[in-house]
């Protein structure tokens, strides 16, 4: 395993998790309606909101899981040079 | 809207959506072992939440077509409202359920402690020197392990900042068209800031016993003012007890080093082995914001964000902690809108290691104070304003279980007098009664307090009016 890949399919899902945010499926049914004030508008802010959130969550989760990722590769480069530093050390 | 311009739109969103869930697919090459295999069911899970959330979605693009055609067709509008509210209605509920998860868990406090203690000497230090921003950022790790990173990454920071003001500086100089020459400005105007706010953070810890505990920095933040930081006096690791501040509307790293003042001076107060951190860990809402909703100082978004960040802060203070050691006594205290941030950090499914809170002038922290009777506590001076506009719930002064600390002048047995708070923003102040009272809460010494409810004129007219 290449710690570069992993760093890679980190920034991958970060750079997702901001798109998937900025795509808005909460904004799009926010001001549907079909009578001023009607039953149906006020239906849509509130799935709107709750859209809103579910998805702010996901993308947050997502984002989470990219830096996880990228920690995990942090990890193992530095495991690597550590080993490379003995195995360095112990050649004549 | 019409329900046929909401599909269409909502069509794209769903595509944009489908997108950012391909990256889930498949799996990281060649990666092996156990971390792979937490890392692949955390992939999972977010894919089974993706596929939730599209399917969702999919059911009201259906019911918004199927309103389309009937209002063509010449249905009843208001049949056609009842029928799309019902479906509107049952839409986003039970999606996104699931709890996070992360491929080594390594993001949890606790986690984050697990792993850096497995990790040997030379991977750690590998790390600190090449991920400074990383390895200062991570809570749970040893204080003066993230301070050596922050301390690092703050010369990075003001180093990269200086040359960007030159830069911006030499080009604003041949800048001739005027468009150029505004937004040039603007830019030099930002970068000075940004200067200005890091020396800030370099001149508060530039003390003997300080320790930089987190810092971000964002070049060019959407929200807020770009730096972000947290700041101890004393040994957060090894102190018994830990008083946490957080601030509340229009405040910034730029007040670090008087607030620091202010926290030595509790510290003394509260007694030996106390230590101090000022957290400007999230970005407060500032006066330019008030009219953005999720950013305003009127609503609860930068409270609910600033919750999750202090959250995992004050989390992070008992994992961190040395094995063998007990955990510290840790009292989050919060001013002003920091109050409201700090209530969300200790809601249920919050912070879990905080011993006492203390809400100073606080507009309202929602519908519980975030501990339990003798726990909770909370200073409104005489003339504050803000302490009596119960904007985010009950007043903390009249809620049940919460115990006022007293911000009036009082004549101590020794002789001595401690100072009146007067108004919004001087419950720190060295020497008064609220400080002192903050002092003897956060050493841990809540029988030294002297109570007062802090019931004045604001609170006698707002049960006037009602309210």
């Amino acid at each position: 395993m290449r710690p570069a890949e992993l760093q890679a399919a980190g920034a991958v899902c970060v750079a997702a998790a901001e798109e998937a945010s900025a795509a808005g499926p909460a904004e799009a049914v926010r001001e549907v309606a079909v009578l001023p004030a009607g039953r149906a508008a006020s239906a849509a802010a509130a799935l709107a909101d709750r859209w809103e959130a579910a998805v702010g969550r996901w993308c947050d989760d997502l984002a989470v899981h990219g830096e996880a990722l990228d920690l995990a590769a942090a990890t193992y480069r530095a495991g690597d040079d550590d080993a490379a530093g003995v195995l360095g050390g112990g050649t004549p | 809207m019409t329900p046929a311009v909401a599909a269409v739109r909502l069509l794209a969103a769903r595509a944009s959506l489908a997108r950012a869930g391909e990256v889930l697919a498949g799996e990281v090459p060649g990666w092996r072992g156990a971390a792979a295999r937490d890392a692949q069911e955390a992939r999972a899970a977010l894919r089974r939440r993706h596929e939730d959330l599209l399917a969702d979605l999919d059911g009201v693009l259906a019911a918004l077509g199927a309103a389309t055609l009937a209002l063509a067709g010449g249905t009843p509008p208001p049949a056609v409202d009842a029928a799309l509210a019902l479906a509107l209605d049952a839409a986003g509920r039970d999606v996104d359920a699931a709890p996070p998860t992360t491929p080594t868990g390594a993001l949890d406090p606790g986690g984050v402690a697990r792993w850096w203690a497995g990790l040997d000497p030379g991977a750690r230090a590998a790390l600190e020197r090449d991920r400074p921003a990383l390895v200062g950022g991570l809570d749970g790790l040893p204080a003066t392990v993230r301070d050596r990173a922050n301390r690092r990454l703050l010369a990075v920071e003001q180093g990269r900042a200086l040359e960007e003001e030159r830069a911006v500086r030499e080009r604003l100089a041949r800048v001739r068209d005027p468009l150029g020459l505004v937004t040039t400005a603007w830019r030099l105007r930002e970068v000075r800031a940004r200067l200005a706010r890091l020396g800030a953070v370099a001149a508060a810890v530039d003390r003997p016993g300080r320790a930089l505990l987190d810092l971000e920095v964002d070049p060019h933040p959407e929200d807020g003012e770009g730096v972000r930081a947290a700041v101890a006096q004393g040994d957060v690791d090894t102190a018994a007890h830990v008083g946490v501040f957080t601030p509340g509307f229009t405040t910034g790293v730029d007040e670090l080093p008087r607030r620091l003042e202010e926290l030595d001076a509790l510290a003394a107060s509260a007694g030996p082995g106390t230590a101090t951190v000022a957290w400007y860990g999230y970005d407060a809402p500032q006066v330019d914001e008030v009219a953005e909703p999720d950013r305003s100082v009127l609503g609860r978004g930068p409270a609910e964000e600033g919750g999750r960040r202090l959250a995992s802060f004050l989390d992070g203070l008992d994992a961190a902690r040395p094995e063998g050691r007990p955990d510290a006594h840790v009292t989050a205290v919060g001013h002003s809108y920091g109050s409201v941030v700090t209530a969300a950090a200790l809601a249920p499914g919050g912070a879990t290691g905080v011993d006492d809170v203390i809400h100073l002038g606080s507009p309202g922290v929602g519908a519980a104070p975030g501990r339990p009777p003798g726990h909770a506590w909370v200073v409104e001076a005489a003339g504050d304003p803000v302490a009596d506009t119960g904007w985010f719930g009950p007043d903390p002064n009249r809620m049940p279980g919460v115990t006022g600390l007293s911000a009036r002048e009082v004549a101590l047995p020794d002789g001595r007098v401690l100072a009146a708070s007067r108004g919004h923003v001087g419950y720190l102040t060295p020497g008064s009664t609220s400080a002192t009272n903050v002092g003897a809460v956060v050493g841990g010494r809540p029988q030294d307090t002297v109570l007062d409810r802090g019931v004045g004129a604001g609170d006698r007219l707002r049960r006037v009016f009602g309210r």
